[in-house]
């Protein structure tokens, strides 16, 4: 399912509620494990669904083109997950700001090239991203070069500028210390060939990347994308797989049915047959954390829910760990920060009142001064997307510990979007979010900061902005860390959205393919990394 | 017949307007009621502003009548119309043509539908008539109880069990094992598989004609009993003809004329796509194109393919009604 990129986590976690059946005896056996050769080589079949572009890349924004461009493309830079620190395995040299965080330098690597042979030089890059900032072109990732000097105003934007064929400097409009993390999502900062810019629409039928791999003839919509090796490929990103064969599905329990026949080697298992496989797979069907979050937003303008205290008492009140096993079947993680864990700079620690404590709930409830008969929980959530079961458990268990009534309302998604947009809800709502780059300022900034692209609470506190700014500006990353916790306690105390929980996926393998991982930093399996047992 | 046929396709042009304009109003409607299409494909993140504005210009969604909820909008269907009748069925949000998407799933849809019809046609008049000539004995309670049977289970509930027992648990034995020929594997699949266009709709199409297969044999049964007890069919016998002929000529080519009513309904149906077959089977045609533009909200597609739908659902009638003049005079005598 193509969903947008912030969406695809939770069209996993949470329809896990939707009809699982209890079936699959732990007594399967799995056909004895091979052990991977580990050697390069070979093909093996995995699942995508119809991408949405494929070029230019700017035009991506969700998982299933990302998956592609991933292996089609080299990323300008990478983030290490465990330091947060860049890793210059893509297209870069290296990415230097300047002292006030403002004026970023871009140095690329010498003799790289497309895959048709052009030079990947600074003019590439900036015929991208000029592309990809002007309105005009409508590109789904346009978001990412707003803070770039005069982007969104013309065909090009004033804050790129060409020192020479490997080097360009890139003027913010204002500091920002994560900007290097930001460019390390791959599709939005790709740069483009001209033998692509010319014909985008031949482009977009066969992309003309930088990356280990290249489509082996034409997408077939709706019906499957060959990748194969890229012999002339000059990169550090991993291929071991000659041939990657993508293959569509109408619906995921499809694609199992084919991982069972022997078709599919790999795929994410969906919340459907999550129990099944896990009965009959044994050790080929692993879990992994993604760095998605799952949370509860409050209409913070609207009364009783403007009281700090009362938005404490509910979110203690909620026994998250109990909904995560009986609701989604054990996958996820119970919050304990705003940023998920295997975000650098995440704590394990910081949410004082996400543990479950009924007595303090019911403490603090008195504190509050709000009657709990005097009004009715109204709990908003999407219809259709599988939020139903957890949504009602946690509207139960605040009832049963504080005593409030609740209300469960759905509405359509887009209809959903509308009462978002214009902050219309009356009482506690679901929302979703997964990251666009591994750094805790794309959680907070964007969900709790002031006028916030995602903020949908009216929350607003101007010491909490003013400390993500200094974070922006900080010299290292530790201290950078450092502010965006602090502003994270100040979240975390007044509490304008409780975190409920981050995802894990569940990747179900053949006994034909090794080397199997979930990689958190592109929220996808490793595919490169993937051998054939031959 | 000419003037039948005439009066018939003269009708058939406010029925297609009619139902374009319902079509057009409920899609005007749900965005009036529902929300912007466009602002849904994005999600949580939202890009800026003026990205939106530009796609909504191109997909012709920035007329500001779709934001007075219960305008008709009539402006856009003239638009529409006119787009129409230059087969422009629009793009979707990927700037594919929809006429395109269509084309390609059409024939994969019209393959499961032929396999569908010849089984339910075949089988469930052989079995009708079957339990029409052993009124109240074993073969006619056999009929009815497995029809009912049929006709009780959902198709998702039948087609995953199928899937399951005879796709996965048989099917890949077979495929798996030296001795069985290659089709016989392919016959019994999980789901389709291009390198075997026919074969590999055999099952999906033994699944989405069983449901039809029950009433056709039904109604087959039914029909036969009853023309069985008319007066004619005793003079056919008091004449001294045989009962192979007494049933086969005169009696079962009456009998049948319900049952091609009902087939003909059913093909229109079935060209629709059936979305629950073709999901749980993976076929790529015009029920799984439908299927995915409706988890996508890919508005335009919804809009684009019900369209051609309808027109090929009309036009199927049409010809149907042609059909049944022929066979049947008395229809075209006024």
């Amino acid at each position: 399912m193509s969903v947008s990129r912030p969406l695809r986590a939770f069209a996993v976690t949470a329809s896990l509620a939707l009809g699982l059946s209890a079936c699959g005896g732990s007594d399967t056996t799995s056909s004895g494990e091979v052990d991977p050769t580990g050697a390069p080589g070979g093909s093996y079949t995995a699942v995508v669904n119809e991408p949405s572009y494929l070029a230019p890349s700017q035009n991506c924004y969700e998982s299933e083109c990302s998956k592609i461009l991933d292996l089609v493309n080299d990323p300008l830079v990478s983030t290490d997950f465990e330091t947060g620190e860049l890793v210059f395995d893509g297209l870069a040299e290296s990415i230097e700001p300047d002292d006030a965080q403002t004026v970023w330098t871009v140095t690329l690597k010498e003799g790289r090239q497309f895959h048709n042979g052009e030079p990947v030089d600074t003019d590439a890059f900036l015929r991208a991203w000029h592309y990809s900032q002007d309105p005009k072109n409508a590109q789904a990732t346009a978001g990412f070069m707003a803070r770039i000097e005069g982007a969104g105003e013309g065909s090009e934007m004033s804050g790129l500028e060409k020192v020479d064929d490997r080097t360009f400097t890139v003027t913010l409009d204002g500091p920002f210390s994560q900007f290097g993390q930001q460019m390390s999502y791959q599709p939005a900062f790709a740069p483009i060939a001209e033998a692509c810019m010319d014909d985008l629409k031949a482009c977009n039928e066969s992309p003309i990347g930088t990356g280990p791999y290249q489509m082996s003839g034409e997408w077939r919509h709706d019906e499957g994308i060959t990748l194969e090796k890229w012999a002339d490929y000059a990169g550090e990103q991993m291929a071991n797989a000659d041939t990657i064969e993508f293959e569509m599905f109408t619906t995921p329990t499809a694609a199992y049915r084919d991982f069972q026949n022997g078709g599919v080697d790999v795929l994410s298992v969906s919340p459907e047959v999550y129990l099944e496989a896990k009965g009959e797979l044994g050790p080929r069907l692993q879990e992994a954390p993604t760095a998605s979050l799952t949370y509860l937003g409050f209409p913070t303008g609207t009364k009783p829910y403007d009281n700090e205290k009362l938005r404490q008492a509910i979110s203690m009140s909620i026994d998250r760990s109990l909904i995560i096993d009986r609701v989604q079947n054990g996958l996820g993680v119970p919050s304990t920060d705003i940023v998920t864990p295997p975000i650098p700079g995440s704590r394990d620690d910081a949410c004082e009142f996400c543990a479950y404590d009924p007595e303090r709930a019911k403490e603090l409830l008195e504190e509050s001064g709000v009657d709990p008969e005097s009004f009715t929980l109204e709990l908003y959530f999407n219809s259709g997307s599988g939020h139903e079961g957890w949504t009602e458990a946690a509207a139960r268990q605040i009832q049963s510990n504080l005593g409030i009534d609740y209300k469960l309302k759905s509405t359509e998604w887009a209809q959903y979007l509308e009462l978002l947009d214009a902050q219309e809800f009356t009482g506690p709502f679901r929302l979703g979010w997964s990251l666009d780059y591994p750094s805790p300022e794309n959680y907070l900034r964007p969900i709790v900061g002031t006028n916030g692209d995602s903020n949908y609470t009216g929350y607003s506190n101007p010491e909490f902005d003013e400390l993500l700014v200094q974070a922006d500006r900080a010299d290292d990353l530790e201290e950078s860390f450092a502010l965006y916790q602090q502003a994270g306690d100040i979240a975390l105390q007044e509490l304008p959205i409780i975190p409920m929980w981050s995802g894990e996926v569940a990747v179900a393998s053949s006994d034909e393919v090794g080397d199997v991982r979930y990689d958190v930093g592109e929220g996808e399996i490793a595919f490169g990394e993937i051998t054939v047992n031959q | 017949m000419g003037r039948y046929v005439a009066r018939r396709v003269l009708q058939f042009i406010p029925v297609i307007l009619g139902t374009l304009f319902l079509l057009h109003l409920l899609s005007t409607l749900t965005i009036q009621i529902v929300g912007d299409p466009v602002r849904a494909l994005f999600g949580e993140n939202a890009p800026p502003a003026s990205v939106i504005a530009q796609m909504q210009a191109d997909y012709n969604l920035d007329d500001p009548c779709l934001q007075q909820t219960g305008n008709p909008c009539l402006g856009l269907f003239v638009d529409r119309l006119g787009q129409y009748a230059q087969f422009d069925f629009g793009v979707n949000f990927r700037g594919r043509p929809i006429t395109e998407l269509f084309v390609e799933r059409f024939p994969v849809t019209v393959r499961l539908t032929v396999i569908a019809l010849v089984f339910e046609a075949v089988v469930g008049i052989l079995l009708g008539i079957l339990a029409g000539l052993r009124k109240d004995r074993f073969a006619d309670n056999l009929v009815r109880f497995s029809t009912v049977l049929l006709i009780a289970f959902p198709v998702f509930v039948f087609g995953t069990l199928a899937q399951l027992l005879l796709g996965l648990q048989v099917g890949l034995r077979i495929r798996e094992s030296s001795w069985a020929p290659d089709w016989l594997g392919q016959m019994l699949n999980v789901g389709y598989n291009a390198d075997y266009p026919w074969l590999s709709l055999t099952l999906p199409g033994l699944v989405l004609g069983a449901f039809s297969l029950a009433a056709i044999a039904r109604l087959t049964r039914t029909s036969l009993i009853e023309n069985l007890r008319s007066d004619y069919v005793r003079t056919a016998r008091a004449k001294g003809l045989t009962t192979r002929r007494v049933v086969g000529v005169h009696t079962l080519r009456n009998s049948l004329i319900p049952v091609v009513t009902y087939i003909g309904i059913d093909i229109g149906l079935l060209l629709g796509g059936a979305l629950v077959t073709e999901g749980i089977f993976n076929i790529p045609g015009v029920g799984q194109l439908v299927f995915l533009a409706i988890r996508a909200n890919d508005t335009p597609v919804i809009v684009g393919v019900v369209t051609l739908l309808t027109i090929v659902f009309l036009v199927a009638n049409l010809l149907v009604d042609i059909f049944y003049a022929a066979l049947d005079p008395r229809i075209r005598y006024e």
